[in-house]
């Protein structure tokens, strides 16, 4: 960083503050469960951007707006099935307050690792995130610690950093109470009340890959993606996006 | 009145003390993956002090004691870690698991991450070194040869001196310690689990090491107030630093009184 001007250097450290306040904000939008306005405010305006969870890739705005739009749909079919299964309850709260009414999901965002590339157009990081949230199933509602990775490629976008790239790893999932370590866990008993709860299941992404497995006992070894090293200019071929698109 | 209160630096002086503050976020977050990632190798290659002053000096401190120059560090932290994990893969193979004893199968069924957040850190006056101190929740996962896994729940706290070699930043002392950690499912409040007293499964995976003293005791109330938080200063001294030799209390007295206070 010798060569560069002071101004570049302040410039450098505004980066990285805007490149963690960019994923403290993807992390209370889906805490506030208000994915339907994920990709328009923290995505790339671009048409290749891309979204990994374990089992493939989200490729293109539109299966990327997908994944969000049905994230975003299940909490307000949740709603109708407590609307229905405890109805004094929720009539006494507002249509705002109903949306998601005991619900949470939050990925809280640490162990940062971010890299701005020398020429300021791009930038890499990677978090670890200890999540948890709760879902409605037959079971009843169920809360899980949900523990993994979110590794990202960064664009500037009319002075702004937007997601260009995302891989959202999950590492452990578990119920709480439980440990992952379990080899044969008791399944829980059906409740007759929440016998039409059906709890979130993503759509199935558009290239389908097994890019990572959450454990089980006797899981190989698995790493986790690597943090990012300083880099010049963007490489497709070294960022956190898909590979062969 | 502290340096910083009254020392004056240019502008050009401040924005590398701002971003050398980011490096060293970057650099623990950094060994948190690699450790994570198997690594270990690579993070003391990497990451930790490479000039041989600071080799022989540098120290890796657990509850347990300190191990003490790089070479007893990768003793300790590569070596005797592999071998323990060749060890229980063998276990885990003789008792009929479907996988072979090879390097690459090695930590088969295991996981482990620990988190850097809570972040407290200065730089020294002079800038040549740093100190910080941050907070480590985190995950050990443990394979068993029955087919299920020990998990644990992890809090601990981390606690460096770093140095600038040759313009970059580097670990130079390191002292990690357990709070508690507890298996997951289970209640912290039963749990029988001591970093001091054991059964510890992660003291006991590794060698004596070169200083057996407690380091930190996170009973009553984490009273000891060891790794303590680092306040600004100008230069590094040996006194207040993350060294064995800049523990607050005397190794081989304090060995002693804990052991005795703990047979009480």
């Amino acid at each position: 960083m010798a060569n560069l001007t002071s101004e570049q250097l302040i410039g450098r450290w505004e980066d990285q503050r805007d490149l963690k306040n960019l994923m403290g904000k993807v992390c209370y939008t889906i805490l506030l469960k208000q994915e339907d306005q994920m990709v328009e405010r923290f995505w790339s305006r671009r048409e290749d951007i891309a979204l990994a969870r374990n089992d493939g890739w989200y490729l293109g705005r539109d299966a990327v707006r997908g994944y969000y739009d049905a994230v975003y749909a299940h909490t307000a079919a949740y709603t109708e099935f407590m609307k229905q299964a405890f109805p004094e309850k929720m009539a006494k709260l507002s249509p705002e307050e109903q949306f998601g009414a005991g619900s949470m999901d939050v990925r809280p965002m640490d162990t940062s690792v971010i890299e701005i590339a020398g020429d300021g157009e791009t930038a890499r990081g990677i978090w670890y995130s200890r999540g948890t949230y709760n879902d409605i199933t037959p079971q009843g509602p169920l809360s899980f610690w949900s523990v993994g990775i979110f590794a990202c490629d960064f664009v500037r976008e009319d002075g702004e950093w937007k997601i260009l790239n995302m891989q959202n790893l999950t590492d452990i999932e578990v119920p709480g109470g439980r440990s992952w370590g379990d080899k044969d866990p008791e399944p829980f008993p059906e409740i007759p009340l929440f016998a039409g709860a059906e709890p979130f299941t993503a759509p199935a992404p558009n290239r389908p890959e097994r890019l990572f497995t959450a454990y089980y006992p006797g899981r190989p070894f698995q790493k986790l993606p690597e943090p990012p090293v300083p880099y010049e200019t963007f490489d497709p071929t070294e960022s956190y996006g898909p590979k062969g698109v | 009145m502290n340096y910083y209160e009254t020392r004056q630096y240019t502008d050009e002086e401040l924005l590398v003390r701002i971003l050398d503050k980011e490096e060293i976020k970057n650099l623990m977050a950094r060994r948190a993956f690699y450790r994570a990632n198997g690594q270990r190798q690579r993070e003391l290659d990497e990451l930790w002090v490479a000039t041989e002053e600071y080799r022989k000096s540098a120290s890796y401190g657990r509850n347990w004691g300190y191990y003490v120059g790089l070479d007893s560090i990768r003793n300790y932290y590569v070596t005797e870690f592999e071998r323990k994990q060749t060890a229980a893969l063998q276990a885990i193979a003789d008792a009929g698991a479907d996988v072979a004893v090879t390097p690459e199968n090695l930590g088969w069924g295991c996981s482990s991450f620990h988190e850097t957040t809570t972040p407290m850190l200065y730089i020294a006056g002079d800038g040549k070194t740093a100190r910080g101190l941050w907070y480590v929740p985190g995950q050990e996962t443990i394979m068993q040869p029955d087919g299920s896994a020990k998990c644990y729940w992890t809090m601990d706290n981390m606690s460096a001196d770093f140095v600038k070699e040759n313009g970059a930043w580097k670990i130079w002392h390191l002292v990690v310690c357990s709070d508690f950690f507890v298996e997951a499912g289970t209640d912290f409040q039963e749990g029988t689990l001591d970093p001091l007293t054991g059964p510890d499964p992660f003291r006991e995976e590794f060698g004596t090491p070169d200083i057996p003293m407690v380091v930190h005791n996170p009973r009553y109330n984490l009273g000891d107030n060891y790794p303590a938080m680092p306040l600004p200063y100008e230069t590094y001294t040996v006194q207040g630093s993350l060294s064995p030799e800049g523990h607050p209390r005397p190794a081989e007295g304090y060995y002693k009184y804990m052991k005795e206070g703990l047979k009480k």
